[in-house]
């Protein structure tokens, strides 16, 4: 299932994308990576991903401009975005919830149950 | 092998400057990489075999010329986990003083100079390697960390309770079998009455389903010596390497139990079994289950605590009963009879447990007020005279001060305070009417009027149950809720 798919990992913590690639790749997938949304915004413009996980809080463009910036794209091209932060925000569900194939993972995050949920949704969705 | 992509690039430039060719191969004599094109005439595999094996080996420098115009070298390398590969360099003969003449016979000189090349050049290799492998290995260890710290932020909090139930341990070891990722997560506790749980995941029933005990029987086997034991622990890391534990299942397995401790107090054990094999128990997911083990055994030290409290107030409605059955000659028994018809009632009402404890205690000791009445009036012969009646009338409201203390025995406070209120308002203490009476006191009225009447008084004969059961339906609707007759009826 992980063959030819790519996720594209976009924080600006280095660690985060470390673990999040290595442990993609160990899965088979191909992983791309930005530091921020607006490198994320260009690579999924470029490249398409099949998964973005984004944190939200980046410098040039937050997580949540990305995701907003790119939704439009997934009428014609479905992708699963992953949010993942730290911050406390009890309204972050709600402008979550308003996009399409969007989740919200609080961190600390398990890189498993984050695999696991790319699992699931490309099972789904051929 | 990916961890050699980093160097390619690194010696295909080297190609140009040194006008050399080179090869990388692995510790099993698989090559790499080549920075000559596909053609063997390029590179000399088999001359690399020949001097592959002398530089395994000899753990060193090997050279030879090839032919009239190349030399071919190889020095060995340490690759990640120890073992040696090798990493070759195609040249050709340098040019002696007659420049179309190249040296047949290297010199001493060229030798060295390359031995010294290649020594740096897999110096460079080997540091390349190694700083890509500890940076796979910290990252693996972060997503470790992550997994840890994701772990304790479900987990540790799991425990919000105070008292122990059946569905708190279920949730507990639900989210251990789910965020520990094991195959099968079971505790076994005693106290007092035993608590025993398992959860399998879907896909390994089959393998415990048909041995019901085997979980008691994991944890029987621990050897008493275990030295972790002393630690609160035993683990079984690889069952293929225990004596004791290697047949259990079909399959291996790994199996960590943790004692469920508190205060020298020993409850039983948690435990966890797993058939994956390419995973460990972690020390973060031990210390983890270690201090669930020990917040579920304070819980548990907590309940046994309410459960004395409990215990003693059972103890004291008791001696309170008898305080006043002692007193009032006539009513012995009454308490316990009307408590009993109430809990019919109760059940019959499908009453919430809170509810239901509630009645049981306001229903037997609806009457305790009466402690404060003088036996002169309370097994008085004759009719009582307007002033005794008033004192009688007094009972349920001493009732209500004297229980009112007593925190467990808040919720049955005003089942007692207002057991002789009337459905039509006309009774005390304070004339409510209809569903302003609290349920509780509307069920003990119907109970205490029943039994009341059904037995001997001071002053009369008791009724026959039927005669009794004719007056209750008489006064339905102007003493008693007419709703809670029809479930006396009922239950009758």
């Amino acid at each position: 299932m992980a063959e030819n798919k790519t996720v594209l990992v976009v924080d600006d913590e280095s660690y985060i994308r470390r673990v999040l690639e290595l442990k993609l790749k160990n899965k088979g997938y191909h992983v791309l990576s930005a530091t921020n949304g607006e490198e994320g915004l260009a690579l999924i413009e470029e490249q398409h991903p099949e998964v973005v996980i984004t944190d939200i809080m980046m410098p040039k463009m937050d997580g949540k401009t990305l995701c907003e910036k790119t939704n439009g794209l997934k009428q014609d091209r479905p992708f699963l975005t992953i949010v993942v932060t730290a911050r406390i925000n009890p309204d972050e569900g709600l402008w979550i919830k308003q996009l399409q194939d969007t989740q919200l993972m609080e961190k600390p995050f398990s890189p498993t149950k984050i695999v696991e949920a790319i699992e699931r949704y490309l099972g789904t969705k051929k | 092998m990916s961890d050699i992509d980093s160097i390619k690039g690194f010696l295909f430039s080297l190609v140009p400057v040194t006008q050399m060719h080179f090869q990388v191969w692995d510790d099993k004599g698989v090559p790499l990489l080549s920075t000559a094109s596909g053609a063997a005439s390029e590179f000399p595999v088999n001359g690399c075999r020949e001097i592959y094996h002398q530089i395994i080996a000899q753990k060193n420098f090997q050279y030879q010329s090839c032919d009239a115009s190349h030399f071919l070298c190889g020095m060995p390398f340490k690759k990640n986990q120890g073992g040696l590969g090798a990493l070759f360099a195609l040249g050709k003969h340098p040019v002696g003083p007659d420049e179309n003449e190249a040296l047949k016979n290297d010199g001493p000189d060229q030798v060295a100079k390359m031995e010294t090349f290649l020594n740096h050049l897999t110096g460079l290799v080997e540091e390349k390697l190694s700083v890509k492998q500890e940076v796979e290995e910290m990252t693996h260890e972060l997503d470790k960390s992550f997994e840890d710290l994701y772990l304790y932020s479900k987990i540790a909090t799991q425990i919000k309770t105070l008292r122990i139930s059946d569905e708190m341990l279920q949730n507990m070891i639900t989210e251990l079998l789910e965020n520990m990722r094991v195959d099968a997560a079971f505790a076994i506790l005693s106290n007092g009455r035993e608590y025993r749980l398992r959860l399998v995941q879907p896909a390994y029933t089959d393998k415990f389903s048909t041995q019901e005990d085997i979980f008691q029987k994991l944890i029987a086997l621990i050897p008493p010596e275990a030295s972790s034991l002393q630690e609160n622990y035993f683990i079984v890391n690889d069952s293929r390497e225990n004596a004791i534990y290697r047949d259990m299942f079909s399959a291996p397995y790994r199996f960590l139990a943790v004692r469920v401790k508190h205060q020298g107090k020993f409850y039983g054990w948690l435990g966890m079994v797993s058939f994956n094999m390419r995973e460990i128990f972690r020390q973060g997911e031990l210390r983890l289950l270690l201090s669930l083990a020990e917040q579920l055994a304070v819980v548990i030290t907590n309940t046994e605590l309410y459960l004395e409290l409990e215990q003693f107030v059972v103890k004291m409605v008791q001696s309170l009963v008898f305080a006043i059955e002692a007193k009032d000659m006539y009513t012995r028994g009454h308490s316990e009879r009307v408590s009993q018809l109430c809990m019919r009632m109760g059940k019959r009402l499908g009453l919430e447990e809170k509810e239901y404890t509630d009645l049981r205690w306001a229903s037997i000791l609806h009457d305790v007020g009466k402690i404060g009445i003088p036996e002169s009036i309370l097994n008085k012969k004759g009719p009582l005279t307007a002033a005794e009646f008033e004192i009688i009338k007094g009972h349920p409201a001493k009732g209500f001060e004297i229980l009112e203390p007593v925190e467990l025995l808040a919720g049955s406070i005003r089942g007692v305070m207002h057991h002789h209120e009337r459905y039509d308002g006309g009774g005390y203490p304070h004339g409510l009417k209809g569903e302003e009476i609290p349920l509780a006191a509307r069920i003990i009225a119907v109970a205490d009027t029943f039994d009341a009447t059904s037995s001997d008084r001071a002053y009369r004969k008791g009724k026959s149950r039927q005669e009794a059961m004719a007056i209750v339906q008489e006064v339905a609707g102007s003493q008693l809720d007419p709703e809670m007759v029809k479930v006396f009826q009922e239950v009758f």
